[in-house]
């Protein structure tokens, strides 16, 4: 399936990071992460994907002082205001390294092209910043922000921290932890590679009716009821299975039923785990994948966005790849575009001595799909921003495929 | 152009037709399954009543295959003429392993097979001549090697929960109750349920030294055990993405460790030790290169002669695979004995179906790869006629035991 694309390049190499499209046509916004050369964030104007361009910049004020950069970032809707979340990570002895994410009022950008800072989530004891966040529209209704810091997914009620309000945790806890309203924890993990969470995503389970946390971390991947985020409950951990130390990304089927599961070390195809004989109580743990994936056996995957049966993977030095996951045993690919043409498997950039196979890591970062008519953006972290459109691709409702319409689009319109 | 294969597969019909017997029907059966062939001729092919898995070679030139039905069978290649002998061992081996050794001593060649007998583990000692014997041991044995120490001579060495225990081979023929001369202990992450998954040593010429390979939960461990009155560790490999390796063999330099992965879509790694060895790093954590047959493929056993290394690749059969480059192997020969379909990953039980186990014979390049869905094949690469080390710039050591001199001498 030919994909028509377009490019925007950006700046220096491995400037960029991750990228979230607004759900909403008539909000054509898409939200680019920089790091390294440039700290912030761009924001594209795609009203005329052909024609995207950028609509405004924001950096972090004295920008030389810092290292480390903007990492991820998602928008949300509340009270007819539209937001946007960038999580930075700043590097000890410069400023900022307690900041774990930057709340920007984005309501009005079409018009003034201004974003407008709101305020700072600081994490003073737990340095570093947020690799990674996710907001979502709780069951309660309550716009929530989970958060990659220290052993836990932290969750942040982002209306009380709009309001500068507290919550019966902050009363304990000193101003940096206001909003905070739950953590998520690493469910027991002997031995895990990692103390805390890498990546998590956060869905409504409608057979259940519970929200569902399904973060990547530790030595594995963990899906988590958090209904209660006071007290969030294990439901499944995916835990012993060969080849994976670690768990990055892990994305479930709209229905919870399947899971995408990356690991980011080169040679790691992406897995697909079935959930149901744990959420069965068949099982305490699954240990082993029923289907796997490879764009390339000799790279890596990054990110990936499940619009089933279709996911949509950011796929570092292969560029964007689009998968079928009809038959989850057998997932096949039926499109792809290249967007990265540097050196594969970089041996100038592997650091002797780390874990990380830091020679693949170069391409395509992020990926995002907007639900309304299909349109795909990809960051790349060395040649720039991308709008891709899949022939036969115009647009993705689950109820179309069989699933409920569940998604990383938030229905923050919805009461 | 011509096909020396066609050629090859015209005669083994022309044989069918005058002979009609089930060895040139299984020739023929094998010539016609090998469709993925490249630059192998086969010499024979054994179907085995049951699985064929593990294969020993010893320094007699006999390969020593274990089946699933506890049987211990010894193949002889002489030229393109292939004879073989089957006895049972009335014991529960696990074929699946590297647990058959041999050594050679004056009176002839000693035959090693580590097992359980009434749930208790044994080895299985069947001397030149005589009866064969049971010897207690300490530990269940996940893998044994017979190594010719430079000073110490013959070691037995069996990897276990504990460690590796060390046997004098002396001690072990001549006395009735032989004890372990020493027990190097694994460390903690190698203990328990899966210990010492594998053993290996080999004497490293540049260094001058003789080394133990070991793998096992969480990591590889490489030892000096030239003193075995203070061995030390030296090394190590922890990589992400292995939680252990099944196999693992150093180059016959040293300079290089290859590992496996254990586990489908795992590729064969290669690491480069040299910053290990001279001090820059304790472990080595990130492979230089791999190598896997097909994206969706495994390697679990291999043996190397530099620059090949010969692999049973499972489901996609056997490879020679020159490595001389370690970041850009590429492939020199290939034989398929797999004449099944690649099953879907979640059926487990079918993971370590085809090329199974591998080895390679020195003198004559006689190659011997087992396949439990197809049996023993006996085959040759044409132009991998012998090997020696020497004549390809590095080390002659290998897997492959000399008994009449120690390694230091080669």
């Amino acid at each position: 399936m030919p994909i028509c694309a377009y490019c925007r390049p950006f700046g220096d190499p491995e400037s960029v990071s991750d990228i979230e499209i607004e759900q909403d046509v008539d909000r054509p916004y898409v939200y680019v992460a920089r790091r390294n050369s440039t700290k912030g964030f761009d924001v594209i104007d795609i009203s005329d994907p052909e024609n995207a361009f950028v609509l405004t910049q924001w950096r972090i004020e004295d920008e030389d002082l810092h290292q480390g950069g903007a990492m991820d970032g998602r928008y949300f809707q509340h009270e007819d205001r539209t937001y946007y979340v960038q999580s930075v990570q700043f590097r000890q002895g410069g400023p900022n390294a307690d900041v774990g994410a930057i709340v920007f009022d984005v309501t009005d950008i079409g018009e003034t092209g201004v974003v407008e800072e709101v305020g700072r989530i600081r994490q003073p004891n737990n340095p570093g910043g947020f690799h990674n966040i996710f907001m979502y529209r709780h069951s309660n209704g309550k716009p929530l922000l989970f958060a990659t810091s220290g052993s836990y997914a932290k969750v942040f009620d982002m209306a009380l921290f709009l309001e500068g309000a507290q919550t019966e945790v902050a009363a304990r806890l000193d101003d940096a932890d206001r909003a905070l309203v739950g953590r998520v924890p690493l469910a027991e993990t002997p031995n895990a590679w990692s103390s805390g969470y890498h990546d998590f995503y956060v869905a409504y389970h409608p057979e259940s009716g519970e929200d569902r946390f399904y973060g990547g971390g530790g030595s594995g991947y963990y899906v988590f009821d958090v209904s209660d985020l006071a007290n969030p409950a294990v439901r499944a951990t995916i835990l012993d299975v060969p080849g994976v130390s670690w768990g990055h990304t892990f994305t479930p089927s709209p229905d919870g039923r399947y899971a995408v599961a990356e690991s980011e070390f080169q040679y790691q195809p992406l897995r697909i785990f079935d959930l149901q004989p744990a959420l069965d109580g068949e099982v305490e743990n699954i240990d082993y994948p029923v289907g796997a994936w490879h764009a390339d056996w000799e790279t890596v995957a990054h990110n990936h966005e499940v619009r089933w049966p279709f996911l949509f993977v950011s796929g570092y030095e292969t560029g964007l790849s689009v998968v079928s996951l009809e038959d989850p045993t057998a997932p096949r690919t039926i499109a792809y575009y290249d967007t990265y043409d540097g050196p594969h498997n970089d041996r100038a950039a592997r650091r002797e001595g780390s874990p990380y196979t830091w020679g693949v890591y170069n391409g395509a970062w992020g990926v995002d799909v907007r639900n309304a008519d299909g349109l795909i953006v990809v960051s790349d972290m060395t040649t720039g921003f991308w709008a891709l459109k899949l022939e036969g691709f115009d647009g993705w409702n689950g109820e179309d495929y069989g699933v409920p319409n569940i998604s990383s689009a938030q229905p923050w319109g919805d009461r | 152009m011509h096909d020396p294969h066609r050629s090859l597969r015209a005669w083994s019909l022309l044989l069918l037709l005058l002979c009609g017997s089930s060895a040139s029907t299984s020739l023929a059966q094998t010539l016609a399954q090998g469709e993925g062939t490249r630059n192998i001729r086969v010499l024979d092919h054994l179907e085995t009543p049951a699985p064929s898995r593990s294969i020993h070679l010893a320094a007699s030139g006999t390969f020593y295959v274990l089946g699933d039905d506890q049987s211990l069978r010894s193949l002889s290649v002489e030229g393109t003429q292939v004879t073989s002998t089957v006895r049972t061992i009335p014991a529960q081996i696990d074929a699946s392993r590297r647990v058959v050794t041999t050594v050679t001593r004056a009176d002839g060649e000693h035959v090693f097979v580590a097992a359980e007998r009434d749930a208790l583990p044994v080895l299985w000692h069947q001397p030149p001549s005589g009866r064969a014997r049971w010897i207690n041991l300490p530990q269940s044995t996940q893998s044994v090697f017979a190594y010719h120490h430079t000073q110490a001579g013959a070691l037995l060495l069996l990897g276990t929960d504990d460690g590796v225990y060390l046997y004098d081979v002396d001690a072990l023929v001549a006395t009735t109750k032989p004890e372990p001369r020493d027990l190097l202990e694994a460390p903690p992450t190698m203990r328990g349920p899966r210990g010492v998954v594998d053993v290996y040593a080999q004497y490293d010429e540049a260094r001058g030294e003789d080394r133990l390979y070991t793998t096992g939960p969480e990591e590889a461990v490489i030892y000096d055990i030239s003193d075995l009155s203070a061995i030390s560790r030296i090394g190590g490999i922890r990589s992400a993405a292995i939680q252990t390796a099944p196999f693992i063999r150093p180059t016959s330099d040293g300079d290089y460790v290859l590992a496996s992965g254990g586990y489908r879509m795992a590729p064969l790694r290669i690491f480069d030790m040299r910053p290990v060895w001279d001090g820059s790093l304790s472990e080595a954590r990130t492979a230089t290169g791999a190598w896997i047959p097909s994206p969706y493929g495994d390697v679990r056993r291999f043996t190397v002669r530099w620059p090949y290394v010969l692999m049973a690749g499972l489901h996609d059969g056997f490879f020679v695979v020159n490595m001389r480059r370690p970041s850009e192997p590429f492939v020199a020969g290939a034989f398929q004995t797999y004449a099944g379909d690649r099953p879907a990953l979640a059926d487990r039980a079918r993971d370590l179906e085809g090329a199974f186990d591998v080895a390679f014979r020195n003198d004559d390049g006689a190659i011997v790869v087992t396949d439990p869905t197809a049996g023993i094949f006996v085959l040759r690469m044409e132009d991998l006629r012998m090997w020696d080390g020497r004549r390809w710039g590095t080390s002659p050591m290998n897997e492959v035991q000399r008994w009449d001199a120690p390694p230091a001498t080669y």
